[in-house]
């Protein structure tokens, strides 16, 4: 017999995993039945595409010991050459070096105390150099002291209670200003980004409505990644069942709304009416959906967005690249899963190789 | 040291003999410790843990805690073990493929076997799933995770998944887990030359 907090967290575990590009094909325990084709291998990659748009500059074998493994990593660029990635299922966060590859450090283990996550789904260093880490199954964010020593201990750890229950990423802005992302199941307001103020706790405003007929909430709701980039001025955002870009500025204020054409578009999504649905199952109906589950900024301005089509449990992986007008530059179909843009590197996953800890960093190729 | 064919003669013997440790009266009791896992029987050289599942809870999150536990295991003990995934369900290649395309995902490295939701229960009684067990090299659960009380939903929830690593890697370590001739399988051995 489950306690209610226990039966919510699964609830909440559910729902969180099936949205989550990364955690491709979890779905609520209700519902799963196979639809689609759950039992394909792994999907093909376009290698012709890939080389017309990148070249590939190195090889990144990331470390793994007794310590950390590379599973299901959700990526960050930090600070001097690190990439931050927080794995949900590991419940830990990894520090790699981006050249070499090298483990620099973990933080936290998994667990409910202090310093412990049960699905961190985003880690990023503070404007101090702190390591926040959004963790959904707590709904809390952690933050870790800056690199030094002792700053990976777990009694280091200071933890904030997240105002947005469904929590996949957290950006520090400014002083105590936060940019959180997720749902907010709290209240209610159907919308994915937050502003928070750490000092008081409270939520400034939040924006980024889901944006949908109504009678297809019912259905999307299942679907939480929300990913943002930030400049200097703006916060870029997508969601995943959304083909738009939006731009706001850092109080939350939608400026522009750029339509994306993806090589594979959403599509329509299916209405509930009386309860039911027409798509043709639960477990189908999220196979071979369009997901917009990345966001980037390039260094010439460019955007770049990533989208996913789940396959059983696999993906296939889609990128777009618009200009700042909106105009589309470069589209490719079936690529390498990328995990993060930092300092002009694409991280593609090796599609060269089946484990997760093998990637590549790539260049965008000018175009003719 | 008793060979591997030798071990393979008992386990051969127990199956004949009626099915396994823990039957009464032609209904299986649920699996515990001291139980043999017939499944295993001549297969193993060593130690394995054995996992059991749903197969359609490949598709769900209800495998997480035991996958972490797993894959922990397969990493801080450097393969000293043997893994075999019980998958229940339809004995289907595609129910197969599924089952083996989420341990990939997972990073988990297993041998797969399928069994019927009718197998399974006369193998391994109406027990907890998803459960681990930690075998010993005759076959005989030392750990089972979680516990042993009959249910069609084991609450992973509450389970606290250091202690399961701690827990089996302390088995793991010891002396019982690694010898053959456990105090359950020779008896029955003994029974059984009679």
């Amino acid at each position: 017999m489950y306690s209610n907090r226990s039966r919510r967290t699964r609830f909440v575990l559910s729902l969180a995993a099936s949205s989550w590009g990364l955690i491709a094909g979890c779905e609520d325990p209700m519902n799963a039945r196979r639809g689609g084709d759950p039992a394909v291998g792994p999907p093909k990659i376009d290698i012709e595409t890939f080389e017309a748009g990148f070249e590939v500059v190195r090889s990144v074998a990331l470390e793994e010991n007794h310590r950390a493994g590379v599973v299901q990593p959700v990526v960050a660029g930090g600070i001097d050459g690190e990439l931050l990635l927080a794995e949900p299922v590991e419940g830990q966060v990894n520090v790699y070096d981006a050249d070499s590859g090298r483990l620099r450090t973990v933080l936290g283990r998994r667990g409910d105390g202090p310093g412990e996550f049960r699905l961190p789904l985003s880690a990023r260093r503070t404007l101090d150099g702190s390591v926040a880490v959004a963790d959904m199954m707590h709904g809390r964010i952690t933050f870790f002291p800056p690199a030094g020593e002792g700053s990976a201990e777990l009694g280091a750890a200071k933890l904030a209670d997240s105002p947005v229950q469904g929590i996949v990423d957290i950006r520090h802005l400014e002083g105590d200003r936060y940019l959180l992302a997720g749902l907010d199941l709290n209240r209610n307001s159907g919308r994915f980004l937050h502003l928070w103020d750490r000092a008081t706790g409270r939520l400034e405003r939040s924006f980024l409505p889901m944006g949908i007929p109504v009678a297809s909430r019912p259905w999307a709701t299942r679907f939480r990644a929300v990913a943002t980039a930030l400049e200097a001025d703006a916060i870029w955002a997508v969601w995943a069942l959304s083909d738009t870009l939006y731009q706001f500025s850092m109080d939350g204020f939608r400026r522009r709304r750029i339509p994306l054409q993806l090589p594979r578009p959403v599509g329509g999504l299916p209405v509930v009416s009386g309860g039911a649905t027409d798509a043709p199952g639960p477990g189908a109906a999220k196979d071979r959906q369009t997901q917009v589950v990345g966001v980037f900024v390039l260094d010439d301005g460019d955007i770049a967005v990533q989208s996913m089509q789940t396959r059983g449990r696999a993906a296939v992986w889609d990128l777009l690249v618009v200009g700042r007008s909106g105009v589309a530059k470069w589209k490719g179909q079936d690529l390498p899963r990328l995990y993060v843009v930092d300092q002009g590197l694409f991280y593609f996953q090796d599609p060269a190789a089946v484990s997760p800890n093998r990637w590549v960093a790539a260049r965008r190729r000018s175009a003719p | 040291m008793r060979s591997v064919s030798s071990r393979a003669t008992v386990a051969l013997a127990l199956c004949l003999a009626g099915g396994c440790l823990g039957e009464q009266g032609g209904r299986r009791s649920v699996l515990a410790k001291g139980d043999a896992v017939p499944l295993l029987g001549g297969e193993t050289s060593g130690p394995a843990v054995v996992w059991t599942f749903r197969s359609k809870d490949c598709l769900t999150c209800n495998l997480a805690n035991p996958a972490w536990v797993v894959r922990r295991l397969q990493t801080r003990s450097g393969g000293d073990f043997e893994t075999v995934v019980v998958a229940v369900g339809e004995t289907t290649k595609d129910e197969r493929t599924l089952v083996e395309g989420f341990l990939a995902s997972e990073r988990i490295s297993a041998r797969v076997v399928m069994q019927s939701p009718r197998q399974h229960r006369r193998d391994f009684g109406p027990g907890p799933m998803p459960a681990l067990y930690l075998a010993n090299s005759a076959g005989v659960v030392r750990v089972a995770v979680p516990g042993s009380s009959a249910g069609s939903v084991a609450n992973w929830d509450a389970v606290d998944v250091n202690a399961v690593v701690q827990a089996f890697l302390d088995a793991l370590d010891s002396r019982e887990a690694n010898e053959d001739n456990s105090i359950d399988t020779h008896s029955t051995e003994e029974e059984n030359d009679r």
